[in-house]
């Protein structure tokens, strides 16, 4: 498959698992560029997986750097200046839930959180498994286990947060 | 099926992750297992409620405008026309072919162990109209010593056609039956 078509057709996935990572949108369209820049004259036996795992490295170095973590402070006390300022309720809502998924996806660990992503962009068992390294018979339990993981992660956090506007 | 399936499993009907056999299978014990089904239906809720939550998270990209970014920070490389798996089999094999081909055409050196100093010196001296240029004595060979011969033959107003390059053993500076040939090349006359 050439370039562009593989371009079209997982860019923006690789942008929108990027983001959902980094919280980031320009970072997150820098990195999948990147991704895809590495692609090139490369003939690769399945792309697919080797993107998503060039991606995840990526995303993983850029998390680790102090600098990102500046800005994702600044990104998290703009959401909240934002989420403080006057705006229609559901609005307001979308970006709380926004806010408390992220925050669930950081919480989990790195295979947990590589599970959910690589699977909502329809990887198949065998391309997730080639991302993070393990078997594609371990990817549906696993699989199970993170999803329960994450949503309980986001429950928990809205119940915190109605907890504490209910006691202020 | 006799024991239950574990939520990996399910997750992996789920995914249309299994293979027919094991998904019939699993189905017809679906359908007989009132416990599995609503296990099923919890890990297919649980499945729901990750795409509804990771939809929150999601964002819309238009891939013209980053294609024509991409092509910009490629250097125009991701533009470049990829040549089909066909071409790039054929090309190599019909370039390795004409490589061949065009060397086993070429006319070989003579191997000097076939030919001896007497049997050249007869050669030569049959070509009567030809011109006979013998250059003695150099270290044309790189052994350090000037004693090597290089001899060359051609038609009049012809290439050369024949390059002997020998060892003046009997110092008699000039190409002798005496000689040791350390080089014959041909190369065609036109």
């Amino acid at each position: 498959m050439g370039i562009r078509r593989l371009f079209e057709r997982h860019y923006p996935a690789v942008v929108r698992f990027l983001y959902r990572r980094l919280g980031d949108r320009d970072q997150a369209e820098e990195l999948a560029q990147e991704a895809f820049t590495r692609m090139l004259d490369r003939r690769l036996r399945r792309p697919t997986a080797w993107l998503y795992a060039v991606a995840a490295n990526l995303a993983r170095d850029a998390a680790r750097g102090e600098a990102m973590r500046a800005r994702r402070l600044r990104l998290l006390a703009g959401e909240l200046a934002d989420a403080a300022a006057p705006s229609p309720e559901q609005a307001l809502l979308r970006e709380e839930t926004s806010r408390r998924v992220r925050a669930a996806l950081v919480s989990l660990s790195e295979r947990d959180r590589l599970l959910l992503l690589l699977r909502e962009e329809g990887l198949t068992y065998r391309e997730i498994a080639d991302v993070i390294g393990i078997s594609p018979t371990s990817v549906g339990p696993l699989l199970t286990r993170a999803q329960r993981r994450f949503v309980r992660l986001y429950r928990d956090a809205t119940t915190e947060a109605r907890d504490a506007s209910a006691s202020s | 099926m006799r024991r239950h399936p574990p939520d990996g499993k399910l997750q992996a009907l789920l995914d249309r992750e299994l293979g027919p056999a094991q998904r019939l299978r699993l189905r017809l014990h679906l359908r007989r297992c009132a416990r599995c089904a609503g296990r099923y239906e919890a890990v297919a809720r649980a499945n729901a409620d990750v795409a509804g939550l990771l939809s929150q998270v999601g964002l819309t990209v238009d891939p013209a405008e980053a294609w024509a970014r991409f092509v910009v920070r490629s250097g125009w490389r991701a533009a470049r026309p990829t040549i089909p798996l066909v071409g790039r089999l054929l090309v190599p094999a019909v370039a390795g072919a004409a490589a061949v081909a065009s060397y086993m055409a070429w006319p070989r050196p003579h191997p000097t162990t076939d030919l001896r100093p007497a049997d050249l010196l007869e050669r030569i001296g049959e070509a009567v109209n030809d011109i006979v240029l013998d250059l003695c004595c150099a270290d044309y060979d790189g052994g350090g010593l000037p004693d090597d011969g290089l001899l060359t033959l051609n038609g009049p107003g012809e290439v050369v056609k024949l390059v002997v390059v020998y060892e003046d053993v009997d110092r008699n500076r000039a190409f002798s039956a005496g000689d040791r040939l350390r080089f014959v090349s041909s190369r065609p006359s036109r």
